[in-house]
């Protein structure tokens, strides 16, 4: 992952528009996709995380001392926003996008594949999501994750396996079906 | 025989999977509009709170020194009021008794 360089940082922390519009810049991204992920790819949803995590970075910025990189203090605030706004809104607000998703006019010829990945996503945890597409789709390390998350290294390795045996056993159960085998 | 074949398929169907899950749009280009708004707003916000509440410190901080001088002024009226009874007996010669008094013991003249 790509940082910020330290003098654009300062002059973020200071409180200078154009530095903050880089870091938004340099972090967004990222912050974008695993929040999506995490909202079940629901745009709107997806769309006010961002917003509130870089409000709340704006508001914290001065607080930040530099123990950990920036990124992993971005995706810390990204994490406890989305885990606050499912805890604000209920595990139902959130699986109803799944539910409109799937609920297509003709389900007799199966899944597709964009709707067998929001089935198997939305049967995850809104922190299972985040680990899964930081880790498997970003390639984020574990060491940062484990900081991100609170949750060890090495849990962290274990949970990430049992997260892909479960979804090559849940791929090839619902392709199966649809093959009719 | 079996099992190889399914784990090749699953193989196949897992890397779906993470090509679907990675198939994410693009981050919406009037997201950073929003939340500078929302930024300026905050700040704005705080700015007026921060001015209402210096408002209020001056304020309290004012009535605070008022109170304590008119209080000052009343803890000094009985010892202006006793200055004051003073002079009125001297000016209507109540007190002149005693001040020939004092005077006689002055002066060595009193018995």
């Amino acid at each position: 992952m790509r940082e910020l360089d330290d003098v654009t940082l300062q002059r973020a922390i200071k409180g200078n528009r154009d530095a903050f519009r880089k870091l938004y810049d340099t972090y967004a991204p990222f912050i974008w996709r695993v929040l999506y992920s995490m909202a079940m790819r629901d745009s709107e949803t997806a769309r006010e995380l961002v917003q509130d995590t870089f409000i709340k970075v704006h508001g914290a910025l001065h607080q930040f001392k530099g123990d950990s990189a920036l990124s992993t203090w971005l995706y810390r605030i990204a994490f406890t926003t989305a885990m606050s706004y499912r805890r604000k809104q209920g595990k139902q607000a959130v699986f109803q996008v799944y539910t409109d998703n799937v609920t297509a006019p003709d389900r007799s010829d199966g899944y597709d594949s964009d709707e067998l990945a929001s089935k198997i996503l939305a049967g995850l945890s809104e922190e299972e999501r985040f680990i899964l597409v930081a880790r498997e789709i970003d390639g984020v390390p574990f060491d940062e994750l484990a900081q991100v998350t609170g949750i060890t290294s090495g849990t962290l390795r274990t949970r990430v396996h049992r997260l892909k045996e479960m979804i090559r056993r849940e791929y090839g159960n619902e392709q199966f079906v649809e093959c009719g085998v | 025989m079996n099992n190889l074949l399914n784990a090749g398929f699953d193989m196949d169907n897992t890397r779906d999977f993470y090509r679907e899950v990675s198939r994410i749009p693009e981050l919406p280009p009037d997201i950073y509009d929003s939340i500078d708004r929302a930024i300026r707003r905050k700040s704005l916000m705080k700015k007026i709170l921060g001015g209402v509440a210096a408002s209020i410190v001056l304020f309290a901080t004012s009535a605070v020194i008022v109170t304590s001088l008119l209080q000052r002024s009343r803890d000094l009226e009985p010892q202006v009021a006793v200055e004051l009874q003073t002079v009125r007996d001297y000016l209507n010669g109540s007190s002149l008794d005693e001040d020939l008094e004092l005077y006689a013991v002055v002066e060595g003249y009193y018995k």
